[in-house]
C-alpha cells in the first residue's frame, strides 16, 4: 500500500511540476496563513499491517507574505507499537519541524491559490522508547522468559527535503501531498536497544527515510 | 520468519590430570548433564563424550549444571556476561555472550578451565574440565 501511495504521489507532483512552466506570472500576490492538518496519521493504524501499529496526528502552519516563500511550522505526535513473538517495543513522542518552502507556480489567475513547492525542514523529537516485554527463545533455561528492559528517553534530529502541492478544492480549503525524503543527523540512542521508529521520521535503522504526507489545509 | 540462531552453546572438553607434561584428551565412558533445578536432562547417561556444550541462562548472569558420572555428581557454575544485539525485525535480538568465570566442586572434576572467553558460532573450546 505504501509503495502504490509513493508512486501516485511522485505521478503527480511530477505532472503539477510540469505544468507550471506553461503559465506566465501577472499578478501581484498577497500573503497567507494556512493551518493544515496531517490526514493519514490519525488513520494509519487502521490500514497498517500488523507487527507494527502507528497511530498519532500531525499540524503544520504555514505563513506567507507574497504566496512565494513560505515559512513553515510543523509539529505532531506519533507512537508506534511493534510485537513479534519474541520482543515488542514502542516508540511514541513528540516532534517539531522548521522550515520554508518555496512555491514554484507562475500564475496567470490572481484567484488560482494552487500551489507546487519545493522546501526543506530541521526536524527534532523527543520520545520514549519502552521495551514492555523482551521475550528470549532459549530452549532450555525457559522459553518465555522474559528480560523487562526499562523504557528510555531520546532524542533526534534531522534533515529533510519536501516536493509537494496544494490544491484549493473550495474557497480557502486545500488538499494536500507531498513526498519527504528525510537524513538523521543525530540521535542519543547509541544502546543495544534499537530504535525501529522514531517520531516524525520513521525507521532510522539506515539513517534515511521516504514517506508521504497528506493533509488538508484550511487558510485564514 | 526467522532462522537465526540467536545464542551459542559453551563447548566444554574433556581432559584428564594425569599427564602432567600436556593436556590430555579424554573420552568419558557415560554422562549425565543436566540444569541445576532443571528437570530436563542436556545430556542422558550419554556414552563416550569428548566434550558436551552447554546452553547459557540468557536471563542470569550465572548458569549452574550438574555433571553425573556413574553416580558421582559435581555441580559447575559458569559465571557470563550476556548483551543483547539487535538482529532484524524478523528475529529480533540474538545475544553476545561472554565467560567471565567458571567454578566446579570437585568429587568427580577435579579443575576447570576456562580456554576462550567469546562464545560464539564456531567456537571450538570454551572451557577444559579436568577428570
Amino acid at each position: 500500500m505504501q509503495k502504490r501511495i509513493l508512486r501516485y504521489t511522485i505521478s503527480f507532483c511530477l505532472l503539477l511540476a510540469f505544468s507550471v512552466q506553461a503559465q506566465t506570472d501577472t499578478t501581484k500576490r498577497k500573503g497567507l496563513v494556512r493551518l493544515n492538518i496531517d490526514l493519514l496519521s490519525p488513520v494509519y493504524g487502521y490500514f497498517s499491517d500488523a507487527p507494527a501499529k502507528r497511530m498519532g496526528g500531525e499540524a503544520m502552519l504555514e505563513i506567507s507574505k507574497n504566496d512565494t516563500l513560505f515559512y513553515v511550522l510543523e509539529g505532531g505526535f506519533h507512537k508506534m507499537d511493534y510485537t513479534r513473538d519474541l520482543f515488542q517495543t514502542t516508540s511514541s513522542g513528540l516532534f517539531l519541524r522548521a522550515g520554508v518552502n518555496r512555491n514554484l507556480m507562475k500564475y496567470y489567475d490572481k484567484k488560482d491559490k494552487d500551489i507546487v513547492y519545493i522546501g526543506a525542514r530541521v526536524s527534532t523529537c523527543t520520545y520514549q522508547l519502552g521495551y514492555p516485554v523482551f521475550n528470549n527463545d532459549s530452549t532450555y533455561f525457559g522459553k518465555g522468559a522474559s528480560n523487562v528492559v526499562p523504557s528510555a528517553n531520546y532524542m533526534a534530529f534531522w534533515v529533510e527535503g519536501v516536493f509537494g502541492t496544494r490544491i484549493e478544492v473550495v474557497k480557502n480549503l486545500f488538499l494536500g501531498a507531498d513526498l519527504r525524503g528525510a537524513l538523521m543527523v543525530y540521535h542519543t540512542n547509541q544502546s543495544a536497544y534499537k530504535t525501529l521508529f522514531v517520531p516524525g521520521f520513521g525507521n532510522p535503522l539506515n539513517g534515511a527515510s521516504l514517506w508521504v504526507n497528506y493533509s488538508v489545509g484550511y487558510k485564514f | 520468519m526467522c532462522n537465526t540462531s540467536k545464542a551459542w552453546n559453551a563447548q566444554c572438553i574433556f581432559y584428564t590430570v594425569s599427564s602432567k607434561s600436556a593436556d590430555s584428551l579424554i573420552t568419558v565412558d557415560s554422562i549425565d548433564v543436566k540444569g541445576l533445578s532443571i528437570s530436563a536432562f542436556l545430556y542422558d547417561t550419554a556414552l563416550a563424550k569428548k566434550s558436551v556444550a552447554l546452553p547459557l541462562d540468557i536471563s542470569s548472569d550465572t548458569s549452574r549444571y550438574v555433571f553425573g558420572s556413574h553416580s558421582t555428581f559435581d555441580t559447575l557454575t559458569i559465571a557470563h556476561q550476556t548483551e543483547p544485539f539487535y538482529i532484524s525485525k524478523a528475529c529480533g535480538y540474538g545475544y553476545k555472550q561472554t565467560l567471565l568465570s567458571v567454578s566446579s566442586t570437585k568429587h568427580l572434576i577435579q579443575s576447570v578451565v576456562v580456554k576462550s572467553t567469546s562464545i560464539e558460532k564456531d567456537a571450538k573450546e570454551n572451557i577444559k574440565i579436568y577428570y
